[in-house]
């Protein structure tokens, strides 16, 4: 079964780049160079260690942006989920949040926080804030009062409850939160590097724009993508399927 | 222990204010290791005597003693197992049986072996590494018994168990029930609107009134605990019951 399921993927895989070297051909190389020049750019950056050198820069970012994130979110979202006052309160704040675009946040934070590491930890604190909070809001006002009137009656201390019932209950919604916010994090730091770092992805493909050089535009495109799906099947997609498996399967 | 729940009466406030009477003057004695089931119609506050008895709730008149003394939820242990299974589909039959033990500090291989022996009880043991949604209704719903019964309560409280179990299923379990039941130490409250289940049980059972509540008829059960279902002392017994409640 198993093996099925990665033969289609990898052939899915197969037909993108199929799909990308046929229109390459009907454009000039200069407008849309094809797959295998592309590739063979990315080999290159990845020998000379560049890629490794900005990649590093701006995943450190994210993480940085992210980790912050988590920890309000966590804190605002589960008040919000818990008190309705704070409900009242917050929910303008995050519906604010999740309306204005990572470009604008990305602008805003090189205005007040100039060409610095905080500009991006900055934006991407912004723009993940309310996607997170609003998932962890929605976990906690799902969570089963039944379940935590059980452990009341049996007298479980709060750690032991917390651990048992609450934060299983809220994983599925953290992992939601943090696929989304992961996404936008990843487009608002490159944002965020394009207006002014002077390292990172996003500054490296600006200054191969502002070369005119699109194999190596698409090299760093397509070597952050790789990237980001290494972390989606080797780190999140475990995760998800490690918090299911108590779920009997069905298909429909 | 011995169960004493003297002249209780209970008072809720409602949304607009107005008081709510559920209990009025109720009042029952349970002697150690004895079976009593709490009959009455549907909103007639049987669930308040419970969670009163857990001690969720504090009467607003009279006392409830457990072994002599004042029901004191720190030092007694009061079993529950409600309506629904409740359990933590997240985690196996064994966890589930073993975060029961948790507010006692009782852990690691100790906590393991009183979880095993306690399914084991149920006749469950083959499923101690199984998630709960594998398992059928009156499954879950022993789990849920054997995590009540692994704390060794002085008190066991069972709020109609089995009445969201089909019947074929309802039958099975309380089958079951009464065939580990010799080996349960606790005083068992058991609440039901079924006069039957209540009567096959039980040593003794209480008829509750409608809302104020007060205890309408008391029925000792003079069957052995190997009864049947169908015995015609059971059938009888049920009728009594029923005519106590006001039914045909």
């Amino acid at each position: 079964m198993k093996i099925e399921r990665v033969a289609v993927s990898a052939l899915s895989a197969a037909s993108i780049l199929a799909l990308w070297a046929v229109v390459a051909a009907l454009f000039p190389p200069t407008l849309l160079p094809g797959p295998v020049v592309v590739l063979r750019r990315l080999a290159e950056l990845i020998a000379t260690g560049d890629f490794w050198l900005h990649l590093r820069a701006t995943v450190q970012r994210v993480a940085v942006g992210f980790a912050l994130a988590f920890v309000v979110s966590v804190a605002a979202g589960t008040l919000m989920g818990a008190r309705r006052l704070a409900e009242s309160v917050l929910s303008s704040w995050v519906l604010v949040g999740l309306t204005i675009p990572g470009l604008c946040w990305a602008v805003l934070a090189v205005m007040w926080f100039g060409i610095t590491e905080a500009a991006p930890i900055f934006a991407i604190f912004v723009v993940v804030l309310p996607m997170l909070t609003l998932n962890i809001w929605q976990g906690t006002k799902s969570l089963d009062r039944d379940l935590i009137e059980m452990a009341r009656v049996f007298r479980t201390p709060w750690p032991s409850v917390m651990r048992n019932v609450v934060l299983p209950q809220l994983l599925p919604f953290c992992l939601a939160g943090a696929r989304l916010g992961f996404a936008l994090g990843w487009k608002v730091v490159v944002l965020s590097e394009m207006l002014g770092l002077s390292n990172g992805v996003g500054y490296m493909i600006n200054r191969s724009f502002s070369a005119y050089s699109m194999d190596d535009v698409l090299a760093w495109t397509v070597g952050f993508t790789l990237v980001m799906f290494a972390f989606e099947y080797a780190v999140m997609l475990p995760i998800e399927r490690r918090l299911v498996r108590w779920r009997p399967v069905v298909e429909f | 222990m011995r169960l004493e729940f003297l002249e209780i009466g209970k008072r809720f406030v409602r949304a607009d204010g107005r008081p709510l009477d559920v209990l009025e003057e109720v009042s029952f004695t349970v002697e150690p290791r004895g079976f009593v089931s709490l009959v009455g119609p549907s909103g007639c506050g049987k669930s308040t005597i419970l969670n009163l008895l857990a001690g969720l709730l504090v009467p607003d008149r009279g006392v409830i003693r457990v072994g002599g003394r004042p029901l004191d939820r720190r030092s007694h242990r009061i079993g529950y197992v409600f309506q629904k299974p409740r359990l933590l589909n997240w985690r196996t039959v064994r966890q589930n049986v073993e975060f029961a033990l948790r507010s006692d500090g009782v852990r690691g291989a100790a906590s393991r072996a009183r979880a095993d022996a306690v399914l084991a009880l149920v006749g469950l043991a083959p499923f101690a590494d199984e998630y709960p949604l594998t398992l059928s209704g009156g499954m879950q719903q022993r789990v849920a018994i054997a995590r009540a019964l692994a704390i060794e309560p002085d008190v066991l409280l069972m709020d109609e168990p089995f009445s969201h179990l089909d019947e074929l299923t309802a039958r099975a379990q309380r089958r079951e029930l009464l065939r580990f039941r010799d080996k349960i130490e606790a005083t068992v409250v058991f609440v039901t609107h079924n006069a039957l289940e209540a009567v096959y049980l039980a040593d003794r059972v209480f008829v509750l009134g409608a809302r104020p509540a007060r205890i309408k008829a008391a029925f000792t059960v003079e069957a052995p605990r190997t009864r049947e279902i169908d015995e015609p002392y059971v059938l009888q017994l049920q009728r009594s019951v029923l005519a106590a409640l006001g039914v045909e």
